[in-house]
């Protein structure tokens, strides 16, 4: 027999749908996805390089040229393209080591939260049962309480600092990505292949890795892009409150915060870094959209 | 004919078995069983070919599934080469994963398509490390795409690029990998297309005559089943309603549901006008909720009141040459 | 091309006729010059395996190609008009009313939000008949296709009825407004045995009775012979071989058409299967010549260089291939030695 070496086509029902080419068309990326990427990429380029190249001090106050407008010159001659705040400083300069923060603080939410998230989802979606009942009762009970509350509450314990911040968003945030991993682990477990392997003798923990957790990934990403907006905006929202980062750390919620009681006087101090942070957000909205039509077979027709 | 006592020569031996799924109770409390498959008893001798055939429902999946294990038995006790499966502790149950495989339906599904043929035939490897030294995997790949009839080098591809027989051979070699004593073959034909399920009926054919593998093979396409059995079970709504060598079976099937499938089938030796008589009226029953008695009784031509009241044994009556499960069999 | 076009036993002139139809997505030709006559009353089997075009032929002829495909060659004429450049409008006059259609999965043919019954009934409705008569009919209709219980059953949504059950139901969807065609696309192939011999078994039997034209497509040359009484048997987007079914089931003069019915296990022929060698070629990567010559024993030269046209090899029977007197000689050979 060995010496047949072909065989012949699919299934025997001949589905035009089969027919239809699939693929290039489908791959190709949109050029506002290449846009949403080029803002980002920008504002990371800034966030790294821009402290190192326009330097901020929080503490300098620096009153003849404070409340400068955009475009002016400070009696140094340097140009305050941003203009300055209350105290004198470059609204430039803050708004570079704002995003830092600003950007630290939702990366690194959206990891440890998808972690926690990813495992959990992946357990109890995987497993069902008692496991899964309890997950997602304890999910269910957070989400009933709207998270800027249950924020506010953790930030106000725990103290203001950067590693507090990520930490209470963190806990605001895991049980999307859990809820998302859920339902990708429990539609993946019904899969053929699943059995396949529990057949050949897999254990558990390799059927989880190997074959259910390759096909979590991109329905996370796409959940995380759509959160790392909403955690930026809940850090803008928690510095706002003064629960934030603390007081001798820029970032963009904390300077929309100082430039409220400007707003008549100078509008820039919280335009600007609002109109950074709605900029990152939709850069990345438009980026989750692209990994969902990419892999949401239904939009591509 | 068989019985239901443990031969020694038994590969597998399946005794009473009852399986299925539960579902929400009538009165809104607990669960309750659904018997999908209800008190079957199988034997299957090393090397040897078992159909089983039946319609969708009547339970043959079911036994499938709960044979490899991926359903745990209700009651009724699965054994494998003298090994009961229900008792076994996890280590045993694995080692015997070595010793009995499946064949799924659809290759497309019951593969993983992220992982490249070589990753998918060399799977079962990783499990049990015993079977090929890890330094051997590649070259014993490719002597067993070969020897499913698949060139060496489709170790590097991934399924989308392969054909629905192609992948089914991937699936084949998949099994082979662990040198099993029996292939439970679940539909493994029914997707592809008639030339392409001749090419695989002979794979596993030469398959079974080189390395003496046993199959279990599940299907609903008589024209396969009359192929390649050496014995034949039908089964109805849970229970086998006849048993015998397939030439016991298809030449004088002694139950009036055989007698109707062996009608009903459609034949290329058919022709339009040549209307055969068509007994069966109706569907099968939900095995929720099965009629009493005779399992058959509502859809059969011979029903009378004996087949509501009692359920007729599996036996070889009236000077039959096999068992049948009908009141009125011979 | 134009092929040559062989005499279909038609006295009645064809409810729908398809001439030299080439299907394509895009650049890639999928049909290849499909001649089809449907006549009133008579059976007609479209067999072939996956991806032959078996299936695009005849959606072709309820304008429901998929999205991406379309007729870039040929006529597809119904009821005796062209349908080339039918606009949507157009389409949908002529569906239901002349040409009907039967799926394979009748689960994506009824809608799950709605009644069988109103879904008939809506049918008959939308074309202007009144509430009470357009019940009546529904019922009538569902009574016909053999829904036990028909009044009942009206009021039923689809996922109360079983496969057997749904399937009548769009049978019943089908036959609503009397179409002088019906096409049956793989109309049992999800169904078990004995209920597929009951789906059969009813579709003959109001095919006859109303004496519709019907174009059956399946793969299965068993269901093909319960019902057909002529066949086109599809390669690669072509038909190689057509005729009377007891012709063609007994004497094939196209080599593919003597494959498959050679691969199918046969009590007779005990032993190892005769399968076709190889795989059918891609669309757009078909061979110069004969497309079934790299799968073929009888092939030589000339099938690998030149195209063979459909030709008569018998009385209202045809064969696209250079040897089919070959095939035919050994087919009976065959036959006389079993």
């Amino acid at each position: 027999m060995s010496g047949t070496t072909t065989a012949a086509p699919a299934q025997a029902v001949d589905s035009p749908r089969t027919d239809t080419s699939r693929g290039d068309a489908a791959r190709r990326v949109p050029v506002r996805v290449w846009i949403g990427a080029g803002v980002l990429a920008l504002f990371v380029l800034a966030a790294l390089v821009g402290p190192l190249l326009h330097p901020y001090d929080p503490v300098a106050t620096d009153l003849p040229n404070r409340l400068l407008s955009p475009g002016e010159r400070t009696d140094g001659g340097d140009i305050a393209w941003l203009g300055t705040d209350q105290m004198g400083r470059d609204l430039l300069a803050n708004l570079l080591a704002g995003a830092r923060i600003s950007l630290l603080v939702a990366a690194a939410t959206i990891l440890v939260g998808g972690a926690v998230g990813l495992v959990v989802g992946l357990v109890s979606g995987y497993f069902g049962g008692w496991p899964d009942t309890i997950a997602s009762r304890i999910g269910d009970i957070q989400l009933a309480f709207p998270s800027i509350l249950l924020a506010i509450l953790l930030a106000g314990v725990l103290g203001p600092s950067v590693t507090n911040i990520v930490i209470t968003l963190a806990i605001t945030r895991w049980v999307i990505f859990a809820r998302v991993a859920r339902a990708s682990a429990m539609a993946t477990r019904k899969l053929g292949f699943v059995d396949s392997a529990r057949v050949l003798g897999a254990g558990h923990v390799r059927i989880m890795v190997r074959h259910v957790l390759p096909s979590l990934w991109q329905p996370l990403l796409v959940a995380a892009t759509v959160q790392v907006g909403l955690v930026m905006v809940a850090e803008a929202s928690l510095s706002f409150l003064g629960l934030g980062v603390p007081v001798d750390t820029s970032s963009w919620g904390a300077t929309v915060s100082v430039g409220r009681d400007y707003l008549g006087s100078a509008w820039w101090i919280s335009t600007m870094p609002a109109a950074a942070l709605a900029l990152v957000v939709t850069a990345v909205g438009v980026i989750g959209d692209g990994f969902r039509d990419a892999s949401d077979p239904r939009s591509q027709i | 004919m068989s019985t239901t006592r443990t031969s020694p020569e038994a590969l597998l031996h399946i005794r009473d078995l009852h399986a299925g799924y539960t579902v929400p109770g009538r009165s809104g409390l607990g669960r309750r069983r659904v018997d999908a498959v209800a008190g079957v008893d199988l034997t299957v001798r090393p090397g040897q070919t078992v159909c089983i055939v039946g319609e969708s429902g009547c339970g043959k999946s079911t036994l499938a599934r709960s044979v490899v294990g991926l359903l745990e038995p209700f009651a009724g006790s699965v054994s494998f080469a003298g090994l009961d499966l229900a008792t076994a502790g996890r280590r045993e149950r694995r080692r015997v994963a070595h010793d009995l495989q499946m064949v799924f339906q659809d290759p497309y599904t019951s593969l993983n398509p992220r992982m490249r043929v070589a990753e998918i035939v060399a799977e079962g490897w990783h499990i049990h490390r015993d079977v090929v030294a890890p330094a051997e995997h590649a070259t014993e790949v490719a002597r067993l795409l070969t020897q499913v009839g698949l060139d060496a080098s489709y170790a590097t591809r991934r399924l989308h690029e392969l054909s629905g027989g192609q992948c089914q051979r991937v699936s084949i070699a998949r099994a082979l990998a662990l040198r099993p004593k029996l292939i439970v073959c679940d539909e493994a034909v029914s997707a592809l297309d008639v030339s392409v399920r001749a090419q695989i009926l002979n794979l596993l054919a030469d398959l079974q005559r080189e390395l003496g593998i046993a199959y279990l093979f599940i299907s609903h396409d008589l024209d396969v089943v009359r192929h390649i059995a050496d014995e034949v079970a039908v089964m109805y709504l849970g229970t086998i309603v006849e048993r015998g060598t397939a030439a016991q079976v298809f030449e004088s099937p002694q139950h009036p549901y055989t007698q109707a499938l062996l009608k009903a089938a459609p034949s290329v030796h058919d022709r339009p006008g040549a209307a055969k008589d068509l007994p069966l009226t109706g569907e099968v029953p939900s095995p929720s909720s099965p009629p009493t008695g005779c399992r058959f009784r509502t859809r059969c031509p011979l029903a009378t009141d004996i087949c509501e009241s009692e359920a007729p044994e599996l036996r070889v009556r009236n000077g039959g040459d096999h068992p049948a499960a009908c009141h009125f069999a011979g | 091309m134009p092929a040559t076009t062989v005499e279909t036993p038609a006295e009645t002139p064809a409810a729908a006729r398809l001439r030299d139809v080439h299907i394509a997505f895009g650049p890639r030709e999928v049909v290849r010059g499909v001649d089809l006559d449907l006549v009133p009353g008579r059976v007609t089997a479209l067999v072939g395996e996956s991806g032959s075009g078996k299936s695009l032929t005849s959606l072709a002829l309820m304008g429901l190609l998929p999205p991406g495909a379309a007729v870039s060659a040929g006529t597809v004429e119904i009821d005796g008009r062209d349908t080339a450049g039918f606009t949507d409008a157009q389409w949908r006059e002529l569906r239901g009313a002349q040409v009907a259609m039967v799926f394979q999965d009748p689960m994506a043919a009824l809608n799950p939000s709605f009644t069988i019954g109103w879904q008939i009934a809506e049918t008959l409705r939308r074309r202007g008949t009144g509430r009470r008569a357009a019940r009546e009919r529904a019922v009538e209709l569902m009574r016909t296709v053999g829904i036990p219980d028909a009044e009942a059953k009206y009021g039923a949504y689809p996922h109360e009825f079983s496969g057997g059950m749904r399937q009548r139901a769009v049978i019943a969807m089908a036959l609503t407004l009397d179409p002088a065609v019906l096409l049956a696309d793989e109309p049992t192939t999800a169904l078990d045995v004995t209920v597929q011999a009951q789906i059969l078994r009813l579709l003959a039997a109001r095919q006859t009775d109303a004496g519709m034209a019907m174009l059956l497509v399946s793969h299965d040359l068993g269901v093909v012979a319960r019902v057909a009484q002529d066949v086109a048997v599809m390669y690669a987007g072509r038909i190689v071989e057509t005729g009377a079914l007891d012709d063609v089931y007994t004497a094939p003069a196209h080599p593919y058409t003597r494959g498959l019915l050679d691969a199918v296990p046969d009590p007779a022929r005990p032993g190892r299967l005769v399968p076709i060698d190889g795989q059918p070629p891609a669309p757009g990567g078909l061979p110069a010549g004969c497309a079934f010559a790299p799968r073929c024993p009888y092939a030589t030269e000339v099938c690998r260089t030149e195209d063979p046209q459909l030709s008569a090899v018998g009385q209202g029977h045809g064969a696209a291939c250079h040897h089919s007197d070959k095939v035919q000689a050994q087919a009976t050979d065959v036959e006389a030695a079993s």
